[in-house]
This record gives structure tokens, C-alpha cells and sequence, in this order.
């Protein structure tokens, strides 16, 4: 099958924005990201793994969904990695959720040195309730994983993602993530970021019909030199629509995360809610967070509320463990796993837990060598 | 069990304690009163190992040991227990992990077993009982969402759980009803024996009611300057604290 021509022309608009603005370019949007550790890469090969569904092809899925795919590719995601993964030859698979049932598990997987930018596109069907499951890895090797899913959510569909991004420590991660919440409907993210030189999530929820929801929460673990950084942007263009954000970071000396938020209440909206909490954890010298909150409110009738807080573990919390017999690098890892189980809870992936953990573990041994 | 000689402690460079001496034999039960600012609450937080006070001089030994040189978890494990005067709240910690992972740092200090998971429940559940703590506030995070006398009793089933054998009740008093104050003192009473020895440290001689001590102390500007029977709480309740610090002054 031939390539549509929206498909084409969406293509050749985001090759003239790239060539105007490269992805890695200055930007007050990206200030904080480290993007002089990115450098050009050649086209590198990737993998996808998918255990309980089948992934279709584009030109397969255009034959069903034609019209729901011209209205989701390259129509959601924005920004200038969601453009570079539309510019280049990369792959577009295509997941249908149109059935219940037990959690769908994805592996992508960067296979040599150089750069790939697969994209996926969710379909998911009215009424429909998954899991979703996907894990960013590489070979160890010096791969740029540009990984852009655009979800559409059918009335009354909910949809439940995890997202663990485990590459080594000389990989790299950007993602974009563009959902379209239809009425009634539920996306809930969590993303665990435990390797990566440097990952950014770009993370873009349109609430589009009354009774949208979204839960959103991300735990990053940067060790010393790892850069983890997320970038949500929710827009309530609906009434009666419901947003919780909370995002934690817990850093190792000489790590640095990022949390920028932004809530974009639309005109008309009324009824809506929206929580917004980001909490840092610095456990050493050179330790940083850098938090943006932001709302942009255009309705009156709407409650809104953000927060961000950062700073040392609770010495008076160390020392009543201490006080009860726990040496301090037990108490220590309690203190860290309760402050990132709030977010462990928000997922139902027990094995991506359990290597979020273990990654809290290593970072907190890497602080007592 | 616990003896201190001329005990000299700073905070910021600035002395509180000047010169304590306190001995307390095993199965005894001794009382710290004082004014606001007497160095009541430091005497604990040194003998916990609380980071932050300096000693400039002068020795406490817990069973022989010096105990100004041991890390505070080691201090735990050989049994010196101290409650808070003001319970630490931990969100995402329960009480019943947290207990678990104090008691099996004990066991193995002991060169025991890590306690299986069926008798540590019956255990812990037969102690909360003892305190009237309510069942589901041991699954709940530490302290958090917990009323001011629930935390004080949730220090106190912590130590019967945990059996020291020297218990240090930071104003475990303060903040309790008539109620929960007898429920307090009866698990304290229920802690006493031959081989163990507490110190109570209280602003008030109601405490002394409920569990009778062996001897009172008044401390007044970082020394003890008077000790007596429990006559001597009834008599400061009575007089308050200016017949002794004029008698004190030199």
C-alpha cells in the first residue's frame, strides 16, 4: 500500500519544522534538558517484542481504521522529537485494544549503536479495560531510543500504561506520548526511569469530551551523571473533566531530574479538577531538581492545585529508624522505597516494580561504595 | 545498669548539661522532673545517640559499655529504647514492616533467626492489645493520620514489642487524656521486671501514680540537684520548682 498523502504531507511539514528548528535546539521548553550529550546518529536498528497481542503493520491497520488513523498520526504528538520520528523512514505499527482482558506487555528494544524512533499507535475500542505494558531497553550499547505513541481513547475506554525505562547507561530516551481522551474515558501513565545517560518523556493529554480522566505519575532515579526529565502538558478542553499528576524524583549526588508541568484549563470547561504534585529527594553533593508547575486557567468554575517540594531525606525520620535498631543504610532504604511507593502503587507491573526497586537499590548503593 | 559521671553536653556550642550523675540499677524505676529548659529531653536524646549534641566531657555506661560510643542502632540492639516525646510520622513505612525489619535487627545482633512471620503477628497483635492500640493502625504508615495519643501509645507498644532493657519515656505524658494515660502506664508497668531498668522523664506527677518510681530526680540547669522518693513529685506538684532552684543556686 502506498503512503496516504495527509500521511505524506505531515511528513514533509515536520522535515521543514526540523530543518527550521532541530530537535536538540536551545528552547526555553528544553532548557533544562541536557541535549549536548545528544549528537547525530545514524539509523540504527530496533526491536519490538509484544507478549499477549499482535501488533499490525500501518497498511494493514489503514484498511480497518483508515479514518480514526488519519485523524491520530501525526495528529496528536507535537513537539520536535515527535517530528523527527515523522521526518526519518520509521516505522509505524499499529495496537487495536479492542477487547478486555489481561495486561498487554511490549519490549522495545535499541539493537546497535545509532538512533531509531519507532512509533505506535493505540486504538483503543469503546468500553474496553487493559493494562498496557512497555519496557525501553538496548543492548548496551550507545542507542537514542525515540519512541512516539499516539493513543486514541474511544468513549468509556480505559486504558492503564507502564512504562519502564531500563536502558544502560550509555543509551538514550526520548519519548513522546500524546493520548486523546474521549468521553467517559480513563488514561492512566506511570513511567519508572532507572538507566538512560539521559531520558526526556514529553507527555501531551488532550481530555477532549466530558468525563475524560487522566492519572499520570512517573518515578525517576537518576544515579551520578543520568539526566531524567518529564515534560507534561494536560489540556482540559471539556467540561467536567479530572487530571492528578505526581511525579517523584529521587537523585543521586550529581543527578539531575526534571519535572515540568503545565495544566491548560480551556475556555467553557466547567467542573473540572486537576492536581499537580512534584516531590525531589537530593541524597548528595551536586544533586538537582528543577521543577516548572504551571497552570493556564481560562474558566472560573474549576479547581486546580499544584505543589512541588524538594530537599534531603528527614534526619529526624533516620534517626527514629536508627533509634529502633535499623542501620542507617536499611533505614535509608525504607525511607527511599516508602517515598517512591506512592508512585509504585499507581502501577499494576509487579516485575517492573520490583526492578524500579532495584534500581532505587543501586542507587542508594552507589552512595556507599 | 546505667551510669553517668559528671556528664558535660553542648547543643550549638551552648552547654545544657553540666555535670550529671545519674545511677540507675536493673529493676529500677527513676523519674526526671525539672523546668522548662533543663536539659530533661537532652539527657534522653544523648542516651539515644541522637546526632546533633556534642558530650565535652564526662562518661555513661549501659552494662558496662560505653554507651557515648555507640552508634544509636547499636544502642537498640543492645536494648535502650527510647519514646519519643514527639512520634515521628514516616508516610509509605506501616508500623508492622517497620517492626518487623527492628525486631529481626535485634534477633540477628542475638545470633538468632529472623522471626517467622505467624508468631510475629500473634506477638505484636497480643502487645497492641496490652496498649488498646487499635488493630488497623498497624497496617497503616507510621504515625501518619495518627491522633496525638495514639501515637504516644504506638511508641509504647513499640517498646513492648521490642522488650528493651532500658526503656527512656520522653514526656510519653504529655498530650494524654486521664484515659489513655492509665493505658500508658499500665504497659509500662507491664515492661517492669528485675532485668530491666526506665527512666521517665515528666513534667507532671500524675504520671507517678500510675507507675510508682524508685527514685525522683529534679534537674535544674543541666545538673541533678535534688533526689528523693516519690514524696519528692508530690511536693513539687505542691511547691513547684522555686524552693529548689533557690536552695540550688550557690
Amino acid at each position: 500500500m502506498n503512503t496516504p498523502k495527509w500521511l505524506e504531507q505531515r511528513c514533509a511539514e515536520a522535515s521543514a519544522r526540523l530543518a527550521e528548528r532541530p530537535a536538540h535546539a536551545r528552547a526555553e521548553a528544553n532548557k533544562y534538558t541536557r541535549y549536548r550529550a545528544l549528537k547525530a546518529r545514524e539509523q540504527a536498528p530496533f526491536e519490538w517484542g509484544s507478549h499477549g497481542v499482535d501488533l499490525s503493520s500501518f497498511s494493514d491497520a489503514m484498511e480497518k481504521y483508515g479514518d480514526r488513523l488519519r485523524d491520530t498520526v501525526g495528529a496528536l504528538a507535537t513537539g520536535a522529537w515527535a517530528d523527527a520520528s515523522l521526518a526519518g523512514d520509521h516505522a509505524v505499527v499499529v495496537l487495536t485494544v479492542a477487547t478486555s482482558g489481561e495486561p498487554i506487555r511490549l519490549s522495545l528494544r535499541g539493537l546497535e549503536t545509532g538512533f531509531s524512533a519507532p512509533r505506535l499507535v493505540i486504538l483503543a475500542e469503546p468500553e474496553v479495560e487493559r493494562d498496557l505494558e512497555i519496557e525501553l531497553v538496548d543492548e548496551g550499547v550507545d542507542h537514542h531510543l525515540n519512541l512516539v505513541i499516539e493513543a486514541d481513547l474511544a468513549q468509556g475506554s480505559q486504558l492503564r500504561l507502564t512504562v519502564l525505562q531500563d536502558q544502560s547507561t550509555i543509551g538514550f530516551a526520548t519519548t513522546t506520548l500524546a493520548a486523546r481522551v474521549g468521553r467517559d474515558a480513563t488514561f492512566d501513565g506511570v513511567w519508572f526511569d532507572c538507566g538512560a545517560q539521559m531520558a526526556r518523556h514529553d507527555v501531551q493529554i488532550d481530555l477532549v469530551d466530558s468525563g475524560a480522566t487522566t492519572k499520570l505519575s512517573g518515578l525517576m532515579l537518576p544515579r551520578p551523571g543520568q539526566h531524567h526529565d518529564h515534560h507534561v502538558h494536560i489540556r482540559h478542553s471539556a467540561s467536567n473533566t479530572h487530571s492528578d499528576q505526581l511525579f517523584k524524583s529521587l537523585v543521586a549526588a550529581k543527578g539531575r531530574s526534571v519535572f515540568s508541568g503545565c495544566v491548560e484549563v480551556c475556555e467553557g470547561s466547567q467542573g473540572c479538577s486537576a492536581d499537580q504534585l512534584s516531590r525531589a529527594l537530593l541524597m548528595g553533593d551536586g544533586a538537582e531538581f528543577d521543577a516548572r508547575p504551571q497552570l493556564l486557567i481560562s474558566y472560573d468554575a474549576v479547581e486546580a492545585s499544584h505543589g512541588s517540594s524538594c530537599g534531603a531525606m528527614d534526619d529526624n525520620a533516620l534517626f527514629f529508624l536508627r533509634s529502633r535498631g535499623l542501620d542507617p543504610d536499611e533505614a535509608r532504604f525504607l525511607m527511599a522505597q516508602a517515598f517512591a511507593g506512592e508512585v509504585h502503587e499507581r502501577s499494576a507491573a509487579s516485575d517492573f516494580i520490583e526492578r524500579s526497586n532495584s534500581a532505587l537499590s543501586g542507587l542508594l548503593s552507589s552512595m556507599n561504595p | 545498669m546505667l551510669s553517668i559521671h559528671d556528664l558535660h553536653v553542648s547543643v550549638e556550642d551552648q552547654p545544657i548539661l553540666k555535670g550529671l550523675n545519674l545511677e540507675i540499677k536493673a529493676g529500677e524505676v527513676h523519674a526526671i522532673m525539672g523546668p522548662n529548659g533543663s536539659g530533661k529531653s537532652t539527657l534522653c536524646h544523648i542516651l539515644s545517640g541522637r546526632p546533633g549534641f556534642e558530650v565535652t566531657s564526662g562518661t555513661a555506661h549501659y552494662d558496662g559499655k560505653d554507651l557515648l560510643d555507640m552508634e544509636p542502632e547499636e544502642r537498640a540492639r543492645e536494648g535502650v529504647f527510647l519514646a519519643f516525646q514527639y512520634p515521628v510520622e514516616i508516610p509509605g513505612i506501616t508500623n508492622l514492616y517497620f517492626l518487623k525489619a527492628a525486631v529481626n535487627a535485634a534477633r540477628k545482633h542475638r545470633g538468632e533467626e529472623p522471626m517467622a512471620a505467624v508468631p510475629f503477628l500473634r506477638m505484636v497483635r497480643e502487645r497492641a492489645a496490652m496498649v488498646d492500640l487499635d488493630e488497623s493502625l498497624l497496617s497503616r504508615s507510621l504515625n501518619v493520620g495518627f491522633s496525638g495519643g495514639e501515637k504516644k501509645r504506638n511508641e509504647i507498644f513499640q517498646m513492648l514489642v521490642l522488650e528493651p532493657k532500658l526503656a527512656l519515656l520522653d514526656e510519653t505524658d504529655s498530650g494524654l487524656d486521664i484515659d489513655a494515660l492509665r493505658i500508658v502506664a499500665e504497659g509500662v508497668n507491664r515492661l517492669r521486671s528485675e532485668g530491666r531498668a526506665i527512666l521517665l522523664v515528666t513534667h507532671y506527677q500524675r504520671l507517678l501514680d500510675y507507675i510508682i518510681p524508685d527514685q525522683v530526680h529534679v534537674l535544674s540547669d543541666g545538673r541533678i540537684v535534688r533526689s528523693g522518693d516519690k514524696s519528692l513529685a508530690l511536693k513539687l506538684e505542691d511547691q513547684g520548682y522555686g524552693w529548689i532552684e533557690t536552695e540550688a543556686s550557690p
